[in-house]
């Protein structure tokens, strides 16, 4: 193996260890708000620390790799992805450690909220981390095929948990604090699908070297 | 018949069609078939030995001084048979030039390098020949360093110098095409911008086909690249595609340099 694939392949591990970690970070957090357990939480929340490091560390791989070895077609667009795809990753890793932030928070705040719709939101959202990561391991595009589908039903579920809790808010204004962090909730776990969307584009680029675009709603499309 | 090759407007200059080529026994050109557009810059590439050289000096008819060249297969420029019997080849390299890998300045002044070619097809007054010295150089980026040392020797100059020189002395006559074979090999990295930018500004009113063994630089300049191995032509493509998403596997081993 020349040096050029044996540090592609190092990048190639690094990103997937970045990938697996955010999905775990979401999983956990979501886990932690529906448990109220806040040692989980606060586990998730550490666990930023290395996304970053992981982040940086891609980025200036990446980076060398693009100076030293000048990369050409498949090398060349696996280095671009990757220099995208830290980005996308190192958001819902960001949004994972908030929801366990808000995890903590609503712990001793007992809400008579139904939760389904925020659980509904947490399974699709983890769906599309856990298939990007996978989708970028074994570069098979085929399972980003209804990500245009899940993120719309995303979008749905959000449009709902954002009325329910403001409805809520105007009859009863002691529940207003959590309510406002169930909207948050709503909105990151909105904003992870919108980022695996983005991931989901790249890789189709870094395998197919199609440029595709999945999340339409971005550019108000 | 003289060739005066004008037959053709379908904005391929040259178009190679299943051209083969021996060298006495040895096959170096398969089946090849590619065009050369009008006003764009075609790259050639792949590893030594692969007929890359072979085919861009086919284009103005260098191979013929090659014992035990046998040529078979359609080779048009302007839509004429080069490689016709009655062609006309001091037509044919008068409008076709060639930059060779090292510069080969004449022994000459830097003036009598550019006026040498001129002088021979027939100009004479003086203000023309200063005329066309000033325009080549110019062309060539090469004017405003060579300006005040015209009978200055050409060996006086650097190595980028020399192969500007060269490019001017081709342009001298007014080709259409102009053939480089891996140009900027033996210059160093400012050289070697300095005749990648000439390449772009000259294919706004020439032809430019480069044989080159850096990939990076068939990228930064070509609008399309030939891949070409044991003499076989595997892939032509625009250079954005062959670059990006090449559609053959030896392709894309050989870009991403994991051939062999």
């Amino acid at each position: 193996m020349n040096r050029l694939s044996s540090d592609i392949k190092k990048m190639t591990a690094a990103i997937t260890e970045l990938g697996e970690l955010v999905a775990e970070m979401l999983e956990k957090s979501v886990t932690s708000l529906i448990n109220s357990d806040v040692e989980l939480a606060e586990e998730v929340r550490g666990k930023y620390e290395r996304v970053a490091f992981l982040e940086s560390l891609i980025e200036d791989e990446a980076l060398r790799i693009l100076i030293l070895y000048q990369p050409m077609a498949s090398d060349m667009r696996l280095t671009a992805a990757a220099l995208k795809l830290i980005t996308y990753l190192e958001r819902i890793g960001k949004y994972g450690k908030n929801i366990a932030k808000a995890a903590i928070y609503l712990k001793d705040r007992p809400t008579t909220y139904y939760m389904d719709d925020v659980y509904a939101m947490c399974d699709v959202a983890v769906e599309m981390v856990r298939g990007v990561v996978n989708a970028f391991a074994t570069k098979d595009v085929s399972q980003l095929e209804n990500y245009e589908e899940l993120d719309d039903k995303l979008d749905g579920y959000r449009r709902i948990v954002i009325d329910e809790n403001v409805s809520r808010m105007m009859n009863n204004s002691k529940s207003a604090e959590a309510c406002t962090y169930y909207i948050s909730i709503a909105k990151y776990l909105e904003r992870v699908g919108d980022n695996a969307c983005k991931i989901a584009e790249k890789i189709i680029y870094m395998v197919t070297g199609k440029r595709v675009e999945i999340d339409r709603t971005v550019r108000g499309l | 018949m003289v060739k005066i090759y004008e037959n053709n407007n379908d904005g391929n200059v040259i178009t190679i069609d299943s051209l083969n080529l021996w060298y006495g026994e040895n096959q170096a050109l398969i089946d090849v078939s590619m065009p050369v557009m009008k006003n764009k810059i075609t790259a050639l590439i792949g590893p030594s030995g692969c007929g890359k050289s072979t085919l861009i000096r086919c284009m103005n008819r260098m191979n013929d001084l090659v014992n035990g060249c046998r040529i078979e297969g359609s080779m048009k420029f302007r839509g004429d048979e080069i490689y016709e019997p009655g062609a006309d080849v001091i037509s044919l390299r008068k409008r076709i030039g060639m930059i060779f890998q090292k510069p080969n300045p004449f022994p000459m002044t830097i003036r009598d390098n550019i006026t040498y070619g001129p002088k021979i097809h027939g100009v004479v007054e003086n203000d023309e020949l200063d005329e066309i010295v000033e325009r080549s150089l110019k062309q060539a980026v090469l004017w405003e360093e060579v300006k005040d040392r015209l009978d200055k020797p050409a060996f006086s100059l650097s190595g980028g110098q020399q192969q500007r020189l060269c490019i001017a002395r081709t342009l001298s006559i007014n080709p259409e095409v102009i053939l480089m074979d891996e140009p900027t090999s033996a210059l160093d990295p400012i050289a070697t911008a300095k005749i990648e930018d000439l390449a772009i500004e000259l294919q706004k009113e020439y032809t430019v086909v480069i044989v080159t063994h850096n990939m990076q630089q068939a990228a930064r300049i070509s609008d399309n690249t030939g891949f070409m191995y044991l003499g076989k032509m595997i892939e032509f493509d625009e250079t954005e595609k062959i670059f990006n998403k090449p559609s053959d596997e030896l392709t894309e081993r050989y870009i991403t340099g994991r051939f062999g």
